[in-house]
């Protein structure tokens, strides 16, 4: 349903500037473990990460996972949930009885919303059902690999645009913004992750709460209006849509 | 039917054991009969030997002779024993060889073994017998046999012959009669269940109209078969509907990806063409994740997460998500909230129930429309009313409109796959939640009902007279 009407109204965020080529230049030295039964998957996922410059280990066992994982060179666990030895829950869980807390994103065709408070219970970080779209999955990974830090800061910073947690005031050099109550959540959340694609799930599942996202195009309404109020007439603009994917906030060099 | 499943059959076991009881009790009867009558004729017996003994003892010696030859004499059947023996136990008079050795004498009846009068050989016969001192020192002893008693013993078996026989022959064939009727029965439901089973489910079972065990059993199984019927039409229908359904965004992928290879085209236009080739299956996909979340929702497994929840938070926080969407395309989403009690369902099911039901409005209300959201608790219970001024849904088809992708004629120029409201409607169903869809003059009211105790009243569309009633309950 989503889909479609993403094709008939093409791109509720328009009115945003588009980038789309240059998203995944942005390398980052990790080492990814992905343990995936099914190797045609597992191969376009790997030509995939490989392309955003990680490195990636391929196993198709659980038992050859555990065995990996442990070695704790990883810097995250891509594990699909149903593995030919055991399921990927037990193999997670086992893990985490042994300190090993490594990020884990969960791949399953089991796309239930219980089966994905399943997955999170178990110690996983994120879930991802199957189908699932590669710039996706690299999103997630992302997000997983540069977990913003507990940070104590009271007030967020990206470029002109500051955020007040405290006084919960959003300021645009000196001109004050108003804000509704998800705006500011919106805000907050991509302002807590400069430069970097958030995807429409994502925003769903963390902003909303919204684990079965039912119309995406929903939060290129909410993006668009909040960004509407921040990139006004003349000013540099600091949402970006990146087509297909998601959006990014970020100051332009 | 064979032999072994005449055994098998359980009216032939019923029946079986009902004669077996039968014979039993019969026994039963007959035995007590015997043992009481036979106790009776006993007592008679010795009472009137120790009388006679008695009596006797009484009498002067030769008075005693002459009773006992006068005893023997008219005693033809040897049913009686009478003898007198001197002090030394020989024999005086009567029909006694000797005197029974252990048959002590007190005048009390005991039962002993002697042998009668030389008939023959040394016969022993167990009788009843007592024997008595005269006053001379001589003994007198009478006795007699329990031949009566063995006559007794023989009518009683012949009765029990002549009763307990044909009991037990009479419960046997009405066993056997019952057992063939019932299989015969069994039989008729066995072959229309064959048919059935290679197939043909129109076939049900027979019913007699005699209102019997077996009628009763058929018509529930009938209603079953009947609800199954329904199932599988239901399910044929809609495996059509989803075949169709995902083979028009795939017949558009693979057109598009042929042309796109055999054109030779120029990047940018394969690119397209990829593009358009992954819309069109994420729409696939999408039909198929939204078909398995209404089939889990549908099977009901969603109650874990029950809980009490507000139904005002869930409307407000459905409000908020839209009201951009609504701004967008300029429809005034107006909401109006009363406090209402809590409700006891899943919040995040109930969120997309909402969601989809506004949705569904701000999709077929024209720019510069409006959509009203109200929650009230009045006489009906708990209330949530979806206003739009779109063109509203004809009357006849409101009853699809919740059928699996159902589209009505009045949204061909509207995308969707039309699984949005069979989401609703089977998310109401889980939540025991009634959907009315109203006329608004113009546009069209979806309200939900929260409280069940209104559908079960019967009050379903009152005073909303171009109402149509939904109910979300199984098998009518």
């Amino acid at each position: 349903m989503a889909a479609e009407e993403e094709r008939t109204e093409p791109a509720r965020a328009t009115d945003m500037p588009a980038e789309e080529a240059d998203w995944g230049s942005v390398t980052l030295d990790a080492r990814i473990l992905l343990i995936e039964d099914d190797r045609e998957t597992a191969i376009e996922i790997m030509k995939d990460l490989a392309g955003y410059g990680y490195s990636v280990v391929h196993v198709d066992t659980a038992n050859e996972g555990l065995r990996s994982a442990r070695t704790g060179s990883f810097n995250l666990l891509i594990v699909d949930r149903m593995l030919p030895d055991f399921d990927g829950l037990s193999l997670i869980k086992m893990l985490r009885a042994e300190h090993v807390a490594v990020p884990v994103l969960f791949l399953s065709a089991l796309g239930g919303v219980d089966e994905r408070v399943r997955g999170l219970r178990a110690g996983g970080d994120d879930y991802l059902a199957k189908p699932f779209a590669l710039t996706e999955l690299a999103a997630r990974a992302e997000a997983l690999l540069r977990r913003p830090a507990e940070s104590r800061e009271t007030v967020l910073r990206v470029g002109p645009l500051e955020l007040d947690l405290i006084d919960r005031v959003a300021r645009r050099k000196n001109r004050e913004i108003e804000l509704l109550p998800r705006e500011f959540k919106l805000l907050e959340y991509m302002m807590r992750r400069p430069s970097r694609v958030v995807t429409r799930d994502m925003l769903l599942e963390q902003v909303w709460n919204y684990a079965s996202a039912p119309h995406t195009n929903l939060v290129d309404v909410h993006i668009g209006k909040l960004r509407r109020k921040i990139d006004i007439d003349g000013e540099v603009p600091l949402f970006y849509n990146v087509r297909g994917i998601g959006f990014i906030l970020r100051v332009p060099e | 039917m064979s032999p072994s499943e005449l055994l098998r059959s359980t009216t032939f076991r019923l029946a079986s054991a009902l004669a077996g009881l039968f014979g039993a009790s019969t026994l039963l009867i007959f035995a007590f009969i015997y043992w009481q009558t036979a106790g009776s004729e006993t007592r008679r017996i010795e009472q009137l030997i120790a009388y006679d003994a008695k009596t006797e003892a009484a009498e002067p010696r030769d008075m005693v002779e002459r009773f006992v030859t006068t005893k023997v004499t008219q005693d033809f059947h040897h049913l009686t024993y009478a003898a007198l023996f001197d002090a030394k136990g020989r024999r005086i008079a009567g029909d006694l060889e000797a005197m029974p050795a252990d048959l002590p004498v007190d005048g009390q009846v005991h039962v002993t073994r002697v042998v009668p009068p030389g008939n023959g050989g040394p016969e022993v016969e167990t009788v009843r017998a007592v024997a008595r001192r005269l006053d001379d020192g001589s003994f007198l002893v009478i006795g007699r046999n329990s031949e009566e008693l063995e006559r007794l013993r023989e009518e009683v078996a012949r009765a029990l012959e002549l009763g307990l026989a044909p009991a037990i022959l009479l419960s046997l064939a009405t066993g056997f009669l019952l057992t063939w009727r019932a299989s015969a029965r069994l039989k008729e439901v066995n072959d229309a269940a064959e048919r059935i089973m290679l197939g043909q489910l129109r076939e049900r079972l027979p019913v007699h109209g005699s209102g019997d065990d077996f009628d009763r059993l058929s018509v529930i199984v009938n209603r079953m078969l009947d609800e199954i019927e329904r199932l599988l039409d239901e399910i044929k229908g809609t495996g059509d509907e989803i075949a169709h359904d995902l083979r028009t965004p795939l017949t558009r992928v693979r057109a598009r990806l042929e042309n796109a290879r055999r054109k030779r085209a120029p990047v940018e236009e394969l690119e397209a063409a990829i593009d358009k080739a992954m819309i069109g299956l994420d729409q696939a996909l999408a039909i198929i994740t939204a078909l398995l979340r209404i089939r889990e929702i549908e099977a009901g497994r969603r109650r874990s997460g029950f809980s009490e929840i507000d139904i005002a938070e869930v409307v407000a926080g459905a409000e908020e998500l839209y009201q951009p969407l609504a701004e967008d395309r300029h429809i005034g989403l107006t909401l109006h909230l009363d406090p209402v009690k809590p409700f006891y369902g899943d919040r995040d099911l109930l969120f997309e129930l909402v969601g989809n039901l506004i949705d569904n409005a701000l999709k077929f209300t024209p720019s510069g429309g409006a959509v009203t959201v109200s929650l009230s608790d009045g006489r009906g219970g708990r209330v949530l009313r979806i206003a739009d001024n779109g063109p509203g849904i004809p009357e006849d088809e409101r009853a699809r409109v919740l059928v699996r992708f159902y589209r009505s004629a009045r949204d061909q120029q509207i995308a969707g796959v039309g699984l949005g409201l069979s989401l609703a409607a089977a998310i109401a169903k889980l939540h025991d939640v009634r959907i009315v869809f109203g006329d608004a003059e113009p546009g069209c009211i979806v309200e939900l009902h929260f409280d069940n105790a209104v559908r079960r009243a019967g009050a379903a569309v009152a005073g909303r007279p171009a109402g149509t009633a939904i109910a979300p309950t199984p098998a009518q």
